[in-house]
């Protein structure tokens, strides 16, 4: 066995090499053979890592470098570079990309032919197509021209080969398909279907050096434009292409009224919302575990099981069965709410009813969490203080006020600020129990009551205009991202304030 | 020896999925009530031509969003199985053939909505394989003959209405399944015009959609809608035999069969004499326009994609309203296909332009406002429809 494990750095080293030549053939597939080679040597470089003993700490500490930077720093950058681009329907492409699919467009020149074909094969493999046309004629193309070679029925054996039998003429599509044979002028033939060639004419050329798309056709020369090509009556061309447009979405942000009239109101309830939400649940997570912690209660096991249940249940599922719930007409609440006192509570209909509701089901949702952790703290918490607590005569609330409370704000106060951020962009509460609604009355625009930026900007960003506008989404959650991030940063300075006055005395 | 087994089975894995376009053999993505019928049905083509065809399930779901991903850097498939309200958003992507080469004798076989929403910009962009719309679906213990004005509508449901039971309900506030209202008498989403939906010319609050509307805030009046319904709440009514009548469409009727509810479809009811008009999607082949096998799609396209034999095949296993006039002949004793039919023919196709996003948003949130009793029908609707119109002009700068 110790034999075995002796080889084991070498066996990771073996693997680590493999799925290294593996990848970097693909990538130099992708990507091109500089790329491949420069992930091969940077596999390579990490198996010697593993290998030599003296660079052992490097094995993890690189692969963990890797994934933070693979899962956090990349998206980050990536966002941050959409965010200046237009990226969104409509220009998904690249222009490149773009160019390449204009430049197969084809028009059919005037006096259009069609061809029917035979494959011809010599000993050698080499493959030959001869064409005929409507009138019977036969053709070879040679010199970027059709040549007539003969008239009637296609020849059975032509210049040395050999016309290939109808059961495989099918077996060398793939290699047809594509094909643009010139035959003169500026038209080529391309095979129409699987049984015909006809005569195009290429629609559209692009000239690299001055940037610009000819059409063949009009003659019209186009011009690239806010991600499209752009012909002079300023028509655009579909498909359009991904481009940099520099700050526009950051300007759209703040000129557009459909985002700056409700931010103010969006902003106040999604601050009151994180507050308030977060607050309630480590308030009750706090008093359930400081039942949960009293040394008389029995059955405590069973309690915490039962209490922790919430948090087992994917939000997703418990978010629509208390969707469902608290139906208006049909839901459980209210069949209960109206045999007990005959009052059916407009749930998600009226503002003031669906905040409530929001918190509700967050706290339903939330508390588990905040439980768990006070209880972590509680168990912390020196037993002697409270002893030296007893002979001195405090009472339990004098106890919790001047020992409990503050070493547990200190050892949780972190993760409070940690739940706050969480539920100021707790998007899937919000989205999926109220959507935001009801709708603002008063305001015109896609927000409603009880959205919160996140889910605000959802709206806008894929709901908005016109499909989805992946720019604007990342310009967006910059903005979320810096408000959250400050607000963070306040929370945690207030409440490493408060850390300093606690003193272990 | 473990590690190892593990990545190779990732390996492959990761091969198997990436079912991407390959030169000379056809990969189409369709969901699960396609596949095995399509995979029997693509053998004989196979077969002919010596060209091997793939068919991967994908769900229904993810089909669009997939493609969007896969297609533009080569990985996607051929062909997608989708629906006609994808068009708008895949083709300004460029990420779909115009189906020009289909020859006019067979596009003429099938019925024109379909074509019509398949159509982007004036250019057909899917071959279409079916249809549906939604259509009164009735409980016959409760109701034993459906009604066929608004009036009877509302006779009926307000008698029902009483003690648990319910006359009539459906997702009123969500816009897909209140567009008839809209739609009775004379409102539009977009214009129709020779160059496809102008989407500046919004009919969601001209004087017909309006009363259409007030039509719908009248059962509320009547007591027969109640608020807070939605589509689980009218479903789940429905299936435990407590509701009436209810707007719902063709893919709610295996779930009614199995509550073993005795239920009937029928025509959306008549108002003011005129036809209460739903919205007709259309479900179709896709050609994916990056494709390597553009050649051999168009003999594809014509042998198979189109033919009334296949449309016949897919219904074996997953019945809907055909596309092909000759195809629904066949299948149109079925009698919910025929009710359901009937509706369709009615229809207009919902529109497939991107620019429908802000419809289905804002028009959500004016019938919330209106059901719920906070505007007055006119007001909310006028609001909408500017707020549509500066979002859709705002998208566009």
């Amino acid at each position: 066995m110790s034999f075995f494990i002796s080889f084991l750095p070498i066996i990771y080293a073996g693997i680590v090499v493999v799925i290294g030549i593996f990848f970097s053939y693909i990538l130099s597939m992708i990507a091109g053979f500089i790329w491949g080679l420069i992930f091969f040597l940077a596999t390579f470089l990490f198996a010697l890592l593993i290998v030599n003993p003296k660079t052992y700490p490097w094995k993890y500490i690189v692969p963990a470098f890797l994934l933070m930077f693979m899962f956090m720093i990349y998206p980050i950058i990536y966002t941050i570079q959409i965010a200046f681009t237009n990226y969104g329907t409509g220009h998904i492409l690249t222009k490149t990309q773009v160019i390449e699919q204009l430049e197969k467009e084809t028009f059919l020149p005037e006096n259009t032919q069609n061809f029917k074909y035979e494959i011809y094969k010599s000993k050698i493999g080499d493959i030959l197509l001869l064409f005929k046309d409507e009138n019977n004629n036969i053709y070879k193309v040679e010199d970027k021209k059709l040549i007539k070679i003969a008239e009637g029925d296609f020849p059975s054996e032509y210049a040395g080969y050999k016309l290939l039998p109808q059961t495989q003429k099918y077996s060398e599509i793939s290699k047809l398909q594509n094909l643009k044979i010139e035959i003169g002028n500026g038209i080529f033939l391309q095979m129409s279907d699987l049984n015909n060639f006809s005569t195009y004419k290429q629609r559209y050329k692009y000239i690299p050096e001055e940037d610009v798309l000819i059409d063949n056709l009009t003659g019209e020369k186009l011009v690239p434009q806010n991600g499209f090509f752009v012909r002079p009556n300023g028509q655009e061309i579909l498909p359009g292409f991904v481009t940099y447009v520099g700050l526009e979405n950051f300007l759209r942000l703040f000129k557009d009224e459909r985002v700056s009239k409700p931010f103010v109101r969006v902003f106040t309830w999604n601050v009151l919302w994180a507050t308030l939400t977060t607050f309630i649940n480590f308030a009750f997570g706090l008093f359930l575990a400081l039942l949960m912690n009293d040394k008389n209660l029995k059955f405590k096991g069973i309690y915490r099981t039962l209490l922790i249940i919430p948090w087992a249940i994917p939000s997703f599922i418990s978010l629509l069965i208390w969707v469902g719930l608290l139906n208006t007409e049909v839901g459980v609440v209210n069949r209960i709410l109206s045999s007990l006192f005959g009052v059916k509570i407009p749930w998600f209909l009226e503002t003031k009813w669906a905040r409530l509701a929001l918190f509700i089901v967050n706290l339903w949702l939330g508390y588990p969490y905040a439980m768990t952790v006070c209880l972590g703290s509680l168990q912390s918490i020196p037993e002697e203080l409270y002893e030296a607590a007893k002979v001195d005569g405090a009472s339990y609330f004098q106890q919790l006020k001047n020992i409990t409370l503050p070493l547990l704000l200190t050892a949780i106060g972190p993760l409070i600020v940690g739940t706050f951020a969480f539920n100021f962009n707790n998007f899937n509460v919000i989205y999926l129990l109220t959507g935001g609604k009801p709708p603002m009355a008063d305001v015109s625009s896609v927000a409603g009551t009880t959205d919160i930026l996140i889910s605000y900007t959802y709206k806008l960003a894929f709901e908005g205009g016109r499909g989805q506008d992946y720019g604007l989404a990342a310009t967006i959650s910059i903005i979320v991202f810096i408000i959250v991030a400050s607000l963070s940063l306040f929370n945690f300075w207030i409440s490493g304030m408060f850390k300093r006055e606690v003193r272990y005395e | 020896m473990k590690k190892i087994l593990i990545l190779s089975l990732l390996l492959i894995i990761v091969f198997s999925l990436s079912q991407a376009a390959v030169p000379g053999k056809i990969t189409i993505w369709t969901s699960e009530a396609q596949v095995k019928a399509l995979r029997e049905f693509v053998k004989n083509f196979s077969n002919k031509y010596g060209i091997p065809v793939e068919v991967n399930e994908v769900s229904f779901s993810d089909i669009k969003p997939k493609f969007i991903t896969s297609a533009p850097t080569g990985e996607g498939p051929d062909i997608i199985v989708g629906a006609h309200d994808w068009i708008g958003e895949l083709v300004v992507n460029g990420l779909l053939l115009p189906i020009d080469f289909l020859p006019k004798n067979v596009l003429d076989q099938f019925t024109p909505v379909t074509l019509q929403a398949m159509s982007y910009g004036g250019k057909l962009y899917g071959i279409p394989y079916s249809m549906e719309a939604v259509a009164l679906i009735y409980n016959k213990n409760l109701v034993p003959n459906p009604p066929t004005t608004y009036e009877s509508l509302v006779r009926i449901a307000k008698n029902l209405t009483k003690g648990g039971i319910y006359g009539f309900l459906y997702d009123y506030n969500n816009f897909y399944f209140s567009f008839p209202f809209f739609s009775a008498l004379g409102g539009y989403v977009f214009k129709e015009t020779p160059n496809g939906l102008d989407p500046l010319d919004i009919g969601l609050a001209n004087e017909g959609a309006i009363k259409g509307v007030e039509k719908l805030v009248n059962l509320f009046k009547e007591g027969i809608l109640k608020q807070g319904v939605d589509y689980q709440t009218t479903t789940s009514l429905f299936s435990e035999g407590k509701l009436g009548m209810m707007i719902n469409g063709p893919w709610e009727i295996d779930n009614i069969k199995k509550a073993k509810i005795n239920y009937g479809v029928a025509k959306l009811p008549k108002i003011d004499g005129k036809p209460m008009r739903p919205f007709v999607g259309v479900q179709g082949f896709m050609i994916n326009s990056r494709s390597p096998n553009i050649a051999i799609l168009k003999t594809f396209a014509l042998e198979v994609l189109a033919t009334k034999e296949l449309e016949l095949k897919l219904f074996e296993t997953d019945p809907r309203i055909l596309a092909r006039k000759d195809a629904y002949r066949v299948v149109s004793s079925n009698p919910d296909i025929k009710a359901f039919g009937a509706s369709a023919a009615d229809g207009i196709p919902m529109p497939n332009i991107p620019e429908m996003g802000p419809v289905w948003s804002y028009m959500g949130d004016a019938l919330t406002l209106i059901t719920s009793g906070k505007k007055a029908p006119d007001v909310a609707l006028k609001e909408a429809v500017a707020q549509i119109k500066d979002a859709i002009l705002k998208a566009r700068k």
